[in-house]
């Protein structure tokens, strides 16, 4: 790769989340398979060029058997119950009837081509969607994301990270006590062998559980003034944070919704619900006092790679101003997709990122490292 | 024989698709429909037995056009109403074509399938308004069926004018009788339409309709011309990118 000549460090999170979300913004505006299928070759050669061996990086994988699969279901359901419509004929099946209460389903009845494609794609515009969230999970170390975050959120932070990265490292404790077991000699397989590798697994995750706890500990995480003036500001905090929230999506229900009368209260009640959530997280924050031992510094390649995924973003937008129909594949009648200039451009800038950043540290981080 | 079957085919469906002109079904075969735009009314005739209710829209004259995206499935546009960015999204709940079924002199209810998987039994009446889900503001035609009954628009004196001048006489845009395009001969290409006009002297004012119709639908589709080729290349010459890069991370 030929990188900027910089030296091997980890992307801040953030700047690859910026550029995850900039791609399933693109995604989910269009549905033309050429369009998705860029956006998914994108996605994979940043991932691949820049992931570490954290065991987050390799759930890379499990995000791109997952789109398959809500592709494959996609395609089955709209087999089962979709609404077929088309002109040629794919699957002559018969058409189950059902009673009068139950009509508007169609279970069976014969396949068209079209209604499966609208259907296939329905499926890949969601999948190229979740692959897109998949690599940013990928490239971002999710407890240096919980340092981004706003103080007042460090609690539903930890949490969600806990039970992100869990997964993945027992996963990761288990393939390294097989390994252990292997060049020991141990063959042992089947039930006999559970015991024998369970223990060991349970130890591993105990024992990095006990660290990761420590380490957060000793930085100034779940410490707390326990007088009552603390616990009063507590209770305003909280009682403004979820106050904001609620007043928020109310807001945001009455502005999207375009069949609601009472539009003219969405935009006031959003502003109104930001600023209280605003206010609470700012009071939280000042009561949790946290420090960082290194910290993420927000350089050239960290704007360069937030500005690609907006290319994404921004190039699907003007092609939709430009030419709406090319963003679709033209069902009607059925022919080839087309190839929109600008949101091809905005996708392939989009790659620029496996290019212009920093490549990632050879082992990830050596306290973590895995026994080769 | 087999040469002339596709022109046979053609000045069939004309024949058939003849009395779809005027106005409401004669018999008691056909279905009726009656579909209502904002600032007219349009009923026309889909002769025989018209298997779901979007085939007796077209096989009436009119043409239509399906959503994409969510709402791939849901009829949008007919006749190119409401037109523009309509058939992008599903349309709103407030802006549709709503459907609804009817008995030659009954009364309107709505229908609780899509018209796609719906099959309306012959000599009975579709209706179709755009709008908020309202029922059309027009009866269902009367079971009497002796004399069609005459539209608003599709006066029957528009067809003689234009066997007096066979050559492509543009007609007005929202004139039933020359813009609808029998779709009965979905497949017939714009070739043979232009061929098939000096056979059918009787109705030629119906083919130019046809003709250009599918033409500059043809065009607008295949203006993307190869241009998918280039994205395809775009697509294996980055997964091949993106599959070396990993082969090499995975040997170092």
């Amino acid at each position: 790769m030929t990188s900027l000549s910089q030296l091997p460090r980890a992307l801040h999170p953030l700047a690859w989340w910026g550029w995850a979300i900039g791609l399933a913004v693109a995604a989910s505006m269009t549905g033309n398979p050429i369009l998705l299928g860029l956006i998914v070759v994108v996605v994979w050669l940043v991932v691949v060029a820049r992931r570490t061996d954290s065991p987050w990086a390799r759930a890379f994988r499990l995000y791109a058997v997952l789109g398959v699969v809500i592709v494959l279901v996609r395609l089955v359901l709209h087999v089962l119950v979709g609404l077929k419509w088309g002109t040629i004929e794919v699957l002559a099946l018969p058409r189950v009837a059902l009673p009068h209460w139950a009509a508007g389903i169609n279970l069976l009845g014969t396949v068209y081509l079209e209604g499966w494609l609208a259907a296939a794609v329905q499926g890949l515009q969601l999948a190229v969607l979740i692959l897109a969230i998949g690599g940013a999970n990928a490239l971002a170390n999710p407890k240096r994301l919980l340092r981004a975050l706003p103080h007042a959120l460090h609690e539903v932070g930890t949490a969600v990270v806990v039970s992100v990265s869990v997964a993945p490292q027992l996963a990761e404790s288990v393939q390294r006590v097989l390994r252990a077991r292997l060049l020991r000699g141990d063959v042992g397989r089947g039930l006999r062998a559970v015991p024998r590798v369970a223990l060991p697994v349970l130890q591993d995750t105990l024992d990095r559980s006990l660290l990761l706890a420590a380490a957060m500990e000793s930085r100034g995480y779940g410490a707390r003034n326990s007088d009552a003036t603390a616990a009063g500001r507590r209770l305003v905090t909280g009682s403004l944070t979820l106050a904001g929230l609620l007043v928020l999506a109310f807001g945001m229900y009455d502005l999207l919704d375009p069949t609601r009368s009472l539009s003219w209260l969405g935009a006031p009640l959003v502003v109104l619900g930001l600023a209280l959530t605003v206010a609470g997280m700012a009071l939280g924050g000042r009561e949790i006092r946290v420090t960082t031992y290194r910290r993420d510094p927000w350089r050239l390649p960290e704007t360069l790679t937030v500005l690609a995924g907006l290319a994404a973003a921004a190039g699907m937008v003007i092609s939709k101003q430009a030419t709406p129909d090319l963003l679709w594949l033209p069902l009607q009648p059925l022919a080839a997709p087309g190839l929109p200039i600008a949101a091809t451009i905005g996708i392939l800038l989009a790659a620029l990122p496996a290019f212009v950043t920093p490549p990632p540290a050879a082992t990830g981080r050596p306290r973590n490292r895995t026994p080769r | 024989m087999k040469r002339y079957l596709p022109l046979l085919l053609l000045v069939g469906a004309f024949v058939l698709a003849a009395p779809a002109q005027a106005a409401a079904c004669s018999g008691t075969t056909g279905v009726t429909v009656v579909v209502q735009f904002p600032d007219h009314t349009t009923i026309g005739c889909a002769p025989g037995n018209p298997s779901s209710g979007y085939a007796a829209l077209q096989e009436a004259g009119f043409s239509i056009a399906l959503a994409q995206g969510s709402g791939a499935g849901a009829l949008c546009e007919i006749d190119g109403y409401p037109g523009a960015s309509a058939c992008h999204t599903m349309p709103p709940a407030n802006a549709y074509w709503a459907y609804f079924h009817a008995s030659r002199g009954g009364s309107w209810s709505y229908s609780d399938t899509g018209g796609g998987g719906y099959d309306p039994a012959p000599g009975s009446v579709e209706g179709w308004r755009f709008g908020g889900g309202a029922a059309p503001s027009v009866p269902p035609p009367a079971r009497v069926a002796s004399t069609p009954k005459p539209t608003p628009k599709a006066t029957p004196t528009t067809r003689p004018t234009h066997t007096a001048a066979p050559v492509a006489t543009p007609s007005a845009p929202r004139s039933v009788a020359a813009t609808r395009t029998p779709s009965a001969a979905p497949t017939a290409s714009p070739s043979t339409d232009v061929g098939a006009a000096p056979t059918g002297p009787p109705i030629p004012s119906a083919s130019p309709g046809l003709a250009g119709g599918t033409v500059q639908k043809a065009s607008s589709s295949s203006s993307n011309g190869f241009a998918w080729i280039w994205g395809v290349v775009l697509i294996v010459v980055l997964g091949g990118a993106a599959g070396t890069t990993a082969l090499r991370r995975r040997r170092s």
